[in-house]
């Protein structure tokens, strides 16, 4: 009797691990397709730009050769697109999750006449398709605010905060308890008070979580410079020069590769460093940039 | 803007339950959280009547009107709606937009299978994760680069690949196989949130019932079906709304993946829509139009996508 369980134990402890090696075996064969591109776009940056074409050219083991990378700094101004995007960016998202936050806080925290139509006001229209708003946006930018042809477009709305990211905001402060406030009020505060030193550091995490994702969303952003600033050259995003390095005769496959590595790099590194937050911040907020 | 301060001023006597005015000392409490009710949300409701509300109305009226920015809007009534319904490239925008968004019903699939596999394993979850992860953070202009390296005729890295296995390379770029190749990349680029998602849901799947209908003999299938798929179906449902926005309003991979040469094979809406604000003249009615037509489609579809909800999304498991 004895011995029959501890068969069919040992049975049943044999599917688990031969489950167990089935799920990696699934996982793993995916994991390396999703970053085997990544593997070829380095190898490919790393090789003389007709070692690709060479007979007998192997992917993995080849000379590794820089000169892509200095052709790319020195052809094109990588730097400048550099400074030039987070000129743009820095201050509509630090000003813009800011304001996001105040909001978030005054729609959580407060209650005031209005507020409900307000937050289904703004709400109702986060769903709206976007590209309703482009062509109009732009018309009023360029005829109203005379803003044709510079960065100010792509600075200014940001700095106002916006309503997903009020959202995600608002839904952290909902689980904060009344007694914060109570005993605030005691001790003299206000609500600007309570909010700027109370409030506020408590939601550092989803400040951060919310920095990151409205920093990946602007640094990658394509069509909102493109449209704005895409015929000046001195005003030109990193993305939009890097997008220049493809041309419809002769593609330079390493110099582009070259560039793809570059132009990842900045927002990888923040992704790495803050991987734990990130990965968590985006299951708390269930939301892409 | 005018009726946010008509409204912030008058609001306060509108209130349904105000306490009775002998209370003096809690209506001044009450008066200043009012007040900074409104200094908290004002930043954010300015800027949403200058760029979204104020924009949208006027989207209606460039709808009506030629306007090129260098001459006043001529008003030409329902003549740019009549042009999108014979602009044939506009049509087979939307109908290449919808083949495009098979991707998104795919990849939750995928990311389902693979999130249901990860829950079942504890190390290197997070790593793993992280991979699947990887593509989203990376910026568009630098995966089709990825991608046009990948797809490339002759030296390409799939065209080595099936030269090494005897096959004859596809040209994935042509006519015939380029929304499949847009397809698989936006699968690619796309899936790691999913996973993220999924992978969060299904945590919040109570064990107890997989037990129980383990007891009852269910199989893997079965228990699919009726356990893990009701349970993670607000993330699916969220998943394919915001999927299926996006993938409609998709521009940045096909323009880049093309060097911005349209034609019928590869035209998506928006790409269409950016066209006429230089390349083809600058024609910003008849562009105001047709993003206000493509945006209701959407929105339609959308509320057809909220309707269905109701009978396969459940929200209390």
């Amino acid at each position: 009797m004895e011995k029959t369980i501890s068969s069919s134990e040992k049975r049943y402890k044999a599917k688990r691990i031969v489950f167990t090696v089935i799920r990696y075996a699934i996982l793993v064969f995916f994991a390396i397709l999703f970053f085997i591109p990544f593997l070829f776009a380095l190898s490919t940056s790393l090789t003389t730009p007709f070692g690709i074409y060479e007979k007998g050219y192997n992917w993995l083991w080849h000379a590794i050769d820089f000169s892509n990378y200095t052709r790319l700094f020195r052809e094109y101004n990588i730097l400048g697109g550099f400074a030039n995007t987070l000129l743009y960016i820095l201050p509509p998202i630090i000003l813009g999750v800011f304001t996001s936050a105040m909001a978030g806080y005054g729609f959580a925290r407060l209650r005031f006449p209005g507020r409900n139509i307000m937050f289904f006001l703004l709400l109702s229209c986060v769903v709206l398709p976007g590209i309703i708003t482009l062509i109009p946006s732009y018309v009023l930018f360029a005829s109203v605010y005379k803003w044709a042809n510079t960065p100010w477009p792509i600075i200014v709305p940001g700095c106002f905060g916006s309503a997903l990211t009020m959202f995600f905001i608002r839904q952290f402060f909902l689980t904060l308890p009344r007694e914060l406030e109570d005993a605030a009020m005691l001790d003299g505060l206000n609500w600007w008070g309570i909010f700027l030193r109370i409030a506020l550091p408590l939601a550092t995490p989803v400040l951060i979580t919310q920095f990151i994702l409205s920093f990946n969303g602007a640094y990658n952003d394509y069509l909102g410079p493109l449209l704005y600033v895409g015929t000046v050259d001195k005003y030109k995003t990193l993305q939009l020069i890097l997008a220049t390095v493809s041309t419809v005769r002769n593609k330079q496959y390493t110099l582009m590769m070259a560039g793809a590595i570059v132009a990842l790099l900045p927002t990888f590194v923040i992704y790495l460093l803050a991987q734990k937050t990130f990965v968590e911040g985006i299951v708390m907020t269930g939301i892409k940039g | 803007m005018e009726t946010l301060h008509i409204r912030e001023r008058v609001a306060p006597s509108e209130v349904p339950n105000m306490p009775p005015p002998e209370k003096k000392r809690m209506s001044r409490a009450r008066r200043s959280e009012y007040f900074w009710g409104w200094v908290f949300i004002l930043p954010l409701c300015v800027g949403f009547l200058l760029f979204t509300a104020f924009p949208l109305l006027v989207s209606f009226y460039f709808s009506f009107t030629e306007y090129d920015l260098f001459h006043a809007p001529v008003w030409v009534g329902f003549a740019n709606f009549a042009e999108l319904f014979r602009d044939t490239f506009f049509l087979r925008g939307l109908l290449n937009a919808l083949v495009y968004t098979i991707g998104v019903p795919v990849g939750a699939m995928l990311a389902l299978v693979l999130a249901s596999l990860l829950v079942h394993i504890t190390r290197g979850s997070l790593v793993l994760r992280m991979i699947f992860y990887l593509p989203t953070i990376c910026g568009t202009v630098a995966i089709t680069f990825i991608w046009q390296w990948m797809y490339a005729p002759t030296y390409g890295i799939l065209a080595n690949f099936m030269k090494a296995l005897g096959m004859k390379p596809i040209a994935f770029l042509s006519s015939g196989w380029i929304m499949l190749s847009m397809i698989v990349m936006g699968i690619w680029s796309g899936m790691g949130v999913s996973v993220l998602l999924f992978y969060s849901a299904l945590h919040n799947v109570s064990r107890t019932l997989y037990d129980a209908a383990s007891l009852d003999g269910a199989n893997a299938f079965q228990k699919f079906i009726h356990i893990t798929l009701p349970g993670v179906s607000p993330v699916l449902f969220y998943i394919l709304i915001t999927g299926i926005l996006g993938s409609f309003q998709a521009f940045t991979n096909f323009q880049v993946m093309t060097n911005d040469a349209i034609n019928y094979n590869n035209v998506m809406p928006v790409w269409w829509i950016y066209k006429f604000t230089g390349t083809y003249g600058y024609r910003y009615g008849y562009a105001s139009a047709l993003g206000l037509v493509l945006g209701i489609i959407l929105i339609v579809i959308s509320a057809v996508q909220f309707i269905v909800s109701k009978f396969w999304v459940k929200y209390d498991s």
